[in-house]
């Protein structure tokens, strides 16, 4: 009983920052028709930006706030959205062709891009690891005899919180109307007046931005250093293909999905499986529902 | 007051060995509705996509309103004030009809917010019947309330200056017709805005055109009233399929 | 296939033997050109550059000890003597970049004689090639037990293997009445070959025991730590290597593993500067096994590198430039003893030994059985940290009871 509310807690805590990571991949997707395969790398960039500021540049401008890591993770998402949209527009823009040869060359662009962040961090950093202090002490439920760390619950809820926040942006806004226009049919959009290039350049850096601050966010849990992408982009694959490829709502669902089937599998049978159960979730859904939970059958691309 | 608003100078187009468009040059008035007709596969389709910046022509120029199109960008020309429509209707099948409509004023940079051009939004609704459609998604419409979506949201790329129209009313319910004529009618008094309209029924270009261009393999052969140009021996022989 | 020299070309061959031999030794006495010893090791990525780096520092350390206290090699009893010089090849950590590095080191530096090897691919991919060009290679710090086991000529393992490791774990956890041991091994060949061995040694020793081999890729190891957690062990033995021993550690404490239950950590990882940083108090208490503590006793040769290191590094040597500086004199001492740089003649004096090293003297590569074979054996320490933040030196050695210095904290 005690176990099975730890492991439901923590698949809801982990369900969230999934959703982050593959809301990234799948937005990027749903926008510019391209699987963005660098998204571990500008994750690991998230949250090596996390490690500096927190740890090094505050503490230098001498900057003691409470929840200072929240402030960091946001400013790492920023720096990361930044970022993603200069390598949009000088690597990816250039080949972003729709319709054309070049267009295939955009998606093995972000995989080059994807070693030349990878290495470019071991250069940098070295193939150590690093961490940064715990966001909050652990909450014992006493009742339940359920510890929690607390930098799991904190980046957890935090993660709720910028789900939320992109919802509304999507959802309530002009620019997310227009991103949801560029989604449905890029022509259209394009006929409609809106401006493709820049939307493509915005589009990107709020994906990568996502995946950056799901780092960010998971420094202390899962440490900083230069391979800790690995595990997010294989995750957000799995994620995004369970979902359904370009819908965001079929990524939160299947984020939690995962999760859950994970961390149960993982707790009550046998935990050296934790990564396959995921991919016979997966397999499953290749095998009765191609197109995801949420997709549609053909892919408009 | 009659001046000119679109100036073509020896616009041509190639498809391979098929000469779509050949050298055709015309100078359209501001605030006149035109009709443009001509034999299926007689380029018109291909003027419309080369006006609207679809295709790159392989020669000629393009002026709108004393501003060279040749090499600008679809959203660009929307920011002009040229909108067009498409024979297939393109919209946004998930998204809400209200959205369809307020979709170019999200993309154009402008301050207000959606909010604010609610109001609009919802005139372009009245305009073409849909407001009882408003939160439904775009997806939901006939072809014809489609086509009548594309022109709510041609009303909200104001001010129009050009709207080139193929073929509004292929496949439309004859009630429909009615509103989507009131609708160019519409856009056309309110903005002075000069429409060309691709269409196979006389009786609606005789209604809406004081104008007609009719084009003949990629050339236009003729130019006038409906009456004038009925009378043409080489229209005649085009529609025909007989050669000059 | 036999055959027998023509009696001409027999004689041309002689001939052109000596010339060649009298050629080269005049040539060496003339400049006394300095005798290049390789160093292969990692130094960019995906290999572990700063390891190399490290490397590269005892090596050329090692260098200027030869040249400034040992007179070169081949000094007084013998003529000619030289300076070494340390030559550097880059193996990126992959085998084919070694192999390519290190047929680069023999033809282009003539080098006579190769240290450094960090990893076991590296190590095993250029054994036959130090066979074919009969170079010593002194394999400084990759711990493939096939390397010896392999028993080839000119190799000669200095580093310990996972059997050294596993003794030391075994003897230890025994030692201090330890009874029920979880081990947690990553899915790599370390944790799925020492791990399963590991478990057996344990039951076989009459205490439970139980193995959890878990996805390195894979960060969140809370329900393998739940499971261990319901195993009630007395102790943990923590194999990750790199970022999964820190989540072990990390995720224990979630679970309220730690920090009651003592926790072993396979190598020397809390070492690093970054241990503290990245635990804090939860690295208070924790045990780990180390090839070397600051203040152990060291040969003379060892306190030296140790002073020259602080001159020339700011920073106290680590165990990966200790190594590569004692192979290197240890290479030289053999050199020095053959009176030769030839692959063979040096290869005979290592196996014969009585050299120093910064640790030991006596070292000698005998032919001995299995994977014994031309190694000489590292000691390992078991060493308890007992404060937060605590120097590497200040840890407690646990084991071997010769070197103990203090009692285990729980
Ligand atoms: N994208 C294209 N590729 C190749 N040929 C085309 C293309 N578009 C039009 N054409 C050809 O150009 C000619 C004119 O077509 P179109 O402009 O569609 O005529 P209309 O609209 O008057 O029926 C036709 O022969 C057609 O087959
Ligand atoms: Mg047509």
């Amino acid at each position: 009983m005690q176990l099975l509310l730890q492991s439901l807690t923590l698949a809801l805590l982990n369900g969230a920052i999934y959703a982050l990571m593959a809301m990234g991949i799948t937005f990027i997707a749903s926008i510019m028709r391209i699987i963005n395969w660098s998204t571990g790398e500008f994750y690991m960039v998230g949250s090596f930006a996390h490690l500096a500021l927190l740890t090094v540049i505050f503490p230098a401008l001498g900057l003691t706030l409470p929840m200072a890591w929240l402030l960091s993770a946001l400013l790492a998402m920023g720096l990361v959205f930044v970022l993603g949209m200069v390598v949009q527009r000088t690597l990816i823009a250039p080949m972003h062709r729709p319709g054309t040869q070049a267009f295939e060359y955009a998606t093995i662009m972000t995989v080059a891009l994807s070693v030349l962040l990878q290495n470019g961090a071991i250069m940098i950093a070295g193939p150590n690891q690093y961490s940064v202090p715990d966001y909050m002490r652990p909450i014992l439920l006493e009742d339940l005899e359920i510890v929690l760390n607390g930098s799991r619950v904190a980046s957890g809820l935090a993660a709720l919180a910028i789900i939320l926040l992109f919802y509304v942006l999507l959802y309530r806004t002009s620019l997310g109307l227009a991103f949801r226009g560029i989604a449905q049919n890029r022509l259209a959009a394009e006929t409609a007046g809106l401006n493709l290039k820049t939307m493509d350049m915005l589009a990107f850096g709020i994906g990568t931005g996502l995946c950056a601050v799901a780092g960010a966010l998971l420094a202390p849990v899962f440490l900083v250093h230069p391979l800790n992408g690995a595990a997010a982009t294989m995750k957000g694959f799995e994620i995004i293909v369970i979902g359904g490829i370009g819908s965001l709502g079929g990524a939160v669902v299947a984020a939690f999905g995962l999760a859950l089937v994970e961390g149960l599998g993982a707790t009550f049978y046998r935990a050296e499986l934790q990564q396959l159960y995921g991919f016979v979730f997966l397999i499953g859904f290749l095998v009765f529902r191609p197109q995801g939970l949420f997709g549609h059958r053909e892919r408009r691309v | 007051m009659i001046s000119s608003i679109l100036q073509i100078r020896c616009l041509s187009k190639r498809f391979g060995g098929t000469h779509a468009v050949r050298e055709i040059s015309a100078d359209l008035q501001r605030g006149q509705i035109y009709g443009l007709i001509g034999p299926n596969g007689s380029g018109k389709t291909t003027l419309i996509n080369l006006i609207s910046g679809f295709y790159a022509p392989d020669t000629g120029e393009i002026i709108l309103d004393g501003e060279e199109l040749t090499r600008r960008k679809p959203y660009e020309l929307a920011g002009l004030g040229l909108v067009r429509t498409f024979q297939m209707p393109k919209t946004f099948a998930s998204l809400t009809v209200l959205e369809n409509v307020l979709l170019p004023v999200a993309g154009d940079g402008r301050s207000e917010s959606l909010d604010a051009m609610r109001d609009a939004a919802f005139d372009a609704l009245a305009t073409t019947g849909l407001t009882g459609m408003a939160q439904h998604p775009a997806g939901s419409l006939s072809g014809g309330q489609a086509m009548l979506l594309q022109l709510a949201r041609a009303l909200m790329c104001a001010p129009v200056k050009l709207l080139l129209l193929d073929e509004p009313f292929g496949g439309v319910a004859p009630a429909l017709k009615e509103r989507i004529t009131h609708t160019i009618r519409q856009i056309n008094e309110r903005f002075q805005a000069t429409v060309v309209l691709v269409s196979h029924e006389m009786s609606t270009i005789r209604a809406l055109c004081s104008n007609v261009i009719v084009m003949g393999n990629g050339q236009v052969i003729a130019q006038g009233t409906l009456d004038e140009v009925s009378a043409s021996p080489e229209v005649v022989a085009a529609y025909l399929g007989k050669p000059v | 296939m036999d055959f027998e020299l023509s009696g001409k070309l027999a004689i041309a061959a002689a001939a052109a033997a000596f010339l060649t031999a009298t050629a080269t030794s005049a040539m060496a006495q003339a400049n006394a050109t300095p005798v290049n010893i390789g160093v292969l090791t990692p130094l960019s990525p995906p290999g572990d550059s700063a390891a190399g780096q490290l490397i590269v520092r005892g090596a050329e350390l090692g260098a200027k000890y030869v040249n400034q206290r040992l007179g070169g090699v081949w000094n007084s009893t013998c003529p000619a003597p030289g300076p070494v010089n340390i030559v550097k090849g880059d193996d990126s950590g992959l085998a084919e970049k070694g192999m390519a590095a290190l047929r680069s080191l023999v033809t282009n530096d003539k080098i006579a004689g190769v240290l450094g090897t960090y990893d076991s691919t590296v190590a095993l991919a250029v054994q036959p090639l130090a066979e074919q060009y009969k170079l010593p290679l002194l394999v400084t710090q990759a711990s493939d037990d096939k390397i010896s086991g392999n028993h080839t000529k000119f190799t000669f393992m200095t580093h310990t293997i996972a059997r050294d490791r596993s003794d030391v774990v075994e003897a230890f956890i025994k030692s201090y009445g330890f009874k029920r041991v979880a081990i947690l091994a990553e899915n790599t060949d370390y944790g799925t070959s020492s791990g399963p061995d590991m478990q057996k040694r344990f039951v076989d020793g009459g205490m439970s025991s139980q193995l959890w081999i878990f996805d390195k890729t894979n960060p969140d190891l809370l329900p393998t730590l739940l499971q261990v957690k319901k195993f009630a062990p007395d102790v943990i033995y923590n194999m990750g290597v790199g970022a999964p021993a820190y989540l072990i550690v990390k995720q224990s404490a979630d679970v309220g593993l730690l920090p009651k239950t003592p926790m072993i950590i396979s190598y020397d990882l809390p070492i690093r500067p970054e241990f503290w940083r990245n635990l804090g108090e939860l690295g208070k208490n924790m045990i780990f096994l180390s090839y070397y503590q600051p203040k152990q006793v060291l040969t003379d040769a060892g306190k030296w590198l140790q002073e020259e290191y602080r001159k020339s590094y700011n920073e106290p040597a680590l165990y990966s430039s200790l190594a590569a500086f004692g192979n290197t004199i240890v290479l030289a001492q053999a050199m020095n003893a053959a009176c030769s740089t030839e692959g063979e003649k040096v290869s005979g004096a290592l196996v014969k030994g009585g050299f120093t090293s910064w640790n030991q003297t006596g070292v000698a590569f005998k032919q001995s059985d299995g994977v014994d074979w031309q190694r000489s054996v590292q000691p390992i320490m078991v060493l308890q940290y007992t404060k937060a933040n605590q120097g590497f030196g200040d840890a407690t050695i646990l084991y071997p009871p010769n070197m103990k210095t203090g009692e285990l904290v729980r």
